[in-house]
């Protein structure tokens, strides 16, 4: 019986990375229902019998699509407010945001948003400003009252600890100089100078404005535009590492997953702290009845510490570098025990937030001791940012059967502060130990954290191959892992801890045809270019999506 | 864009009085959730609002939170996310949207904080801008576990964190520990926090006016002047009133309210200051005070405060009088 030439597509490229060791380069793939029918030349797809041959990549690369093993759906949610970031950033729009660098740039950006608001009473609202670029300079209403005088203005910081506002904003939130709270920055006069730290005194312009910010992520609109934005970075896999599987939130994602416009498979991962009391496991199951080729429900999410350049992680002895007091639980650790005990029990695989080397031990005790009481294989317990983690954690790693997903994003964005700052050199060398956990064996991914940083796993395999910050010093150069290894973490490396790895992953006969669409060839480049080669788009189950570009 | 703002700005003109704020912290195991059922089976005749944050299950008595905001027919906001104090956008904030949003606010919102939470950063709402008043910070504290806790590897800075941020500990089972461990206790907390007034409860059974403040009807129906304390059924607490209709001068009473004799627990009052028409509600919880601003204008001037204090017979008498009389103006 042979196949219409319609339902068989073969894509012709000038190579194409499979990630798979029988055949590590092809140049034809062929496609049918959506998945790989056969990798080789094109004399070697020739028996699966009449095909349509599409050339338009016939000067291009395709790698396996890429994997991002720990995202948030809140990435696609900031766009709706204007970027005020150091470091340039593409919106879901392909437009090109370039970093704002000085108050002026940032006065000049916001000037121009404003200027397109019709109703005067608006707020204009921004995010994504980091004064840790800034040196000492502190950004005061004197800045934002150039913006406007009589609109409220709201910039809200990287960290996402901290807001600038301008006058009219101080004013409609009743904050003055009679205002006595915490955190409310004033001058030598005893004016307020629109700075609030922390949420005490950020409270009031929420209680005006509303939580904006953080509810625009959860929306239908938000789901599609960070769909837009894992497009453009060559993603066809995402997590959403934290999800609370409520009724709306599992319904608008069935909704968007199930338009074939959509250009993403999701895997959110309940985490039981944020569900229902009622939750469980059987909440989850109820959940995975939604399941379909775009959309997999099943993975645990939970969170036990903060963040090191927050100081909220768990460090072990000698704790912070610039002497702040040890982090936070954000479980109680006899109940992090408990919780993973219910989920391993019941044959989930559970992704585990632990920044801080503290909570890391303290993790692989907890899943040493629930192994011990119910013994299981391939549960693939996965430690997520693990960002602080030696050798002999990484040892434990692989002797529990665990995963691990580094956030080598940090090694650039907060590499300078965190030798400088929050762990000092020795810790701060061994971050993101990839290299270690290649050694020993401890299957790993590496990822964005989106919307803490980008999403763009080239960049983040980058990070993990050059181990440099944005300064431009290398952090433990022995910790450096090949390209080649780096996008194994992005690809199949992520597709195993999300449990996916049989149909993710790779370019292979019967996996999904999602392919990354490049300009040039990751391999070929050099390893310090890896960054810039540039994303034309997605192949999503053999359907193509050209990332949108915007003129510059 | 216009999209995430449909609401608009939310108008704060309208001038509500800050609601109480209560938090409720401690370890896992302290108390907590007893003390919260204990606190709502003896109503104070206040609308109360619960907000747990509890991993699963809630398990605080539905029949007692009856009372609570009629668009929360449970009268609880469950604050799932783990750590709510450090969470910006997260279900601390979102609870306290949620409450403002109410069209019958709560009079008190009670938080009862994780065991892992810092209650000091949940208070720190209830000093931002007018919208809630911090009301006291109350640790529960096992009298078994305590010590053994403190000194935990994982959580030991935790549990210290917790008793340090604490206006009053609430000393918790102290009938499963033998006296000379109970004495032990007292001076172990006594430098652990240092200045913090202890309480004793077995299954947290405390005079619901020490953990809220004491009762406070309104000013313009004072009562008569009185003299004699009023002793409570137990005698160990004894309730002093303090009333005046001369105007009350600032500088006078916040030296005598940093010189309260350490049996003092708590205080509440409606403060007519000097030159001012409406009252300023004071609040004293162990050795924290704050006195909020002037509310709406009256046409009588009746300073009335009623404190709570610790019945100790060893102790030098408390005149409340004498202790007082300084901050009465001459003449308004």
């Amino acid at each position: 019986m042979t196949q219409p030439a319609d339902t068989t597509v073969v894509f012709q490229a000038r190579s194409i990375i499979t990630m798979n060791p029988m055949q590590p380069k092809a140049t034809h793939v062929a496609v049918r229902d959506g998945r790989v029918l056969g990798v080789g030349s094109a004399d070697e797809l020739a028996g699966w019998g009449p095909a349509r041959l599409d050339t338009r990549f016939a000067d291009k690369v395709l790698m396996p699509g890429l994997v991002e093993g720990h995202a948030h759906l809140l990435d696609g949610g900031m766009w709706n407010f204007i970027y005020t970031g150091f470091h340039d950033r593409r919106g879901p729009d392909g437009r090109l945001w370039p970093g704002v660098q000085s108050f002026e740039a940032l006065i000049a950006r916001l000037r121009e948003a404003e200027a397109q608001l019709t109703d005067p009473t608006q707020p204009l609202l921004a995010w994504g400003f980091d004064p840790i670029h800034f040196g000492t300079a502190r950004m005061t209403v004197q800045e934002l009252d150039q913006v406007s005088t009589t609109r409220p203005v709201v910039v809200l910081h990287a960290s996402v600890h901290l807001l600038n506002v301008n006058s009219a904003m101080l004013r409609r939130a009743g904050i003055g100089a009679d205002t006595e709270t915490e955190g409310v920055a004033k001058d030598a006069e005893g004016q307020p100078t629109g700075e609030l730290q922390e949420m005490a005194a950020m409270f009031p312009v929420f209680a005006a404005i509303g939580n904006v910010y953080f509810e625009a992520g959860l929306r239908e609109d938000g789901i599609r535009n960070f769909g837009r934005l894992a497009q453009l970075a060559g993603v066809t896999t995402a997590s959403d590492l934290s999800n609370s599987l409520a009724d709306e939130a599992v319904a608008n994602l069935v909704k968007v997953t199930s338009d074939p416009a959509f250009p993403l498979r999701l895997v959110p991962a309940y985490n039981p702290i944020r569900g229902p009391a009622q939750g469980g496991p059987e909440h989850v199951r109820r959940a995975m009845e939604h399941n379909s080729d775009k959309l997999h429900f099943g993975l645990i999410k939970m969170v036990v510490d903060g963040s090191i350049q927050g100081f909220t992680a768990r460090l072990r002895w000698p704790l912070y570098y610039n002497g702040q007091p040890n982090g936070i639980w954000v479980i109680p650790p006899q109940k992090t025990l408990e919780l993973i005990d219910t989920y391993h029990a019941a044959g989930f695989t559970i992704h585990i937030h632990t920044n801080g080397d503290e909570a890391t031990e303290m993790v692989l005790d907890a899943v040493e001791t629930v192994l011990r009481k119910h013994p299981r294989w391939d549960h693939r317990h996965t430690l997520q940012h693990c960002q602080l983690a030696d050798a002999t954690q990484f040892k434990r790693m692989a002797a529990l059967g665990m995963a691990v997903n580094l956030f080598a994003n940090h090694l650039y964005y907060w590499g300078d502060a965190h030798y400088r700052l929050t762990v000092g050199p020795d810790r701060a060398n061994r971050m993101n130990a990839a290299g270690t956990a290649l050694r020993l064996g401890v299957p790993f991914s590496l990822h964005s954290d989106a919307p803490i940083t980008p999403i763009a796993p080239l960049f983040t395999a980058w990070c993990a191959v050059n181990r440099q910050t944005a300064s431009g010093r290398t952090l433990g150069a022995s910790e450096r892992i090949g390209v080649y290894d780096a996008l194994h973490a992005v690809t199949l490396g992520a597709a195993h801890t999300l449990r996916l790895d049989h149909c993710i992953g790779s370019i292979e006969v019967g996996k999904y045809a999602d392919f990354a669409v490049l300009e040039q060839d990751p391999l070929e480049v050099a390893p310090q270019d890896l960054r810039d080669v540039p994303v034309w788009g997605t192949v999503l189950g053999g359907q193509v999506f050209e990332a949108p570009t915007h003129p510059r | 864009m216009a999209s995430a703002l449909d609401s608009g700005l939310r108008r704060n003109d309208e001038k509500r009085p800050p609601i109480a704020l209560t938090v409720l912290g401690g370890f896992l195991g302290a108390g907590k959730t007893t003390l919260l059922n204990h606190l709502l089976r003896a109503p104070q005749g206040e609308r109360v609002l619960v907000m747990v944050n509890d991993f699963g299950a809630i398990n605080i008595d539905a029949e007692l939170i009856a009372q609570g905001a009629p668009d929360l027919p449970e009268g609880i906001i469950n604050l799932a996310n783990g750590c709510a104090c450090c969470a910006i956008g997260g279900d601390l904030m979102q609870a306290f949207l949620k409450v403002l949003s109410l069209s019958e606010p709560p009079d008190r919102v009670v938080v009862e904080a994780s065991g892992v939470a810092d209650p000091a950063r949940i208070a720190a709402m209830g000093r931002s801008g007018g919208h809630f008043r911090c009301d006291g910070v109350i640790t529960v504290v096992d009298a078994q576990q305590v010590q053994a806790l403190a000194r935990d590897r994982y959580v030991g800075d935790t549990v210290q964190a917790q008793l340090r941020a604490a206006d009053l500990l609430l000393l918790n089972k102290t009938d499963l520990v033998t006296p000379q461990a109970l004495a032990g206790l007292r001076r172990w907390l006594g430098a652990q926090a240092s200045g913090v007034p202890v309480l004793e409860s077995r299954q947290a059974e405390v005079d619901p006016r020490l953990i809220l403040g004491p009762l406070l009807a309104d000013p313009a129906d004072a009562a008569p002047p009185s003299a004699e304390p009023d002793i409570d059924h137990e005698a160990r607490f004894v309730s002093h009133r303090f009333t005046t209709a001369h105007p009350v001068r600032r500088v006078a009473l916040e030296a005598a309210l940093a010189s309260l004799p350490p049996q003092v627990l708590r205080a509440k009052g409606f403060v007519f200051l000097q030159g001012e028409d409406g009252p300023r509600v004071l609040q004293l919880c162990g050795r924290r005070w704050s006195l909020g601003s002037p509310g709406a204008a009256q046409n009588r001037h009746h300073t009335r405060i009623v404190l709570i204090a610790a019945r100790q017979d060893d102790a030098p008498a408390f005149n409340v009088w004498s202790h007082f009389e300084a901050c009465v103006a001459a003449d308004g």
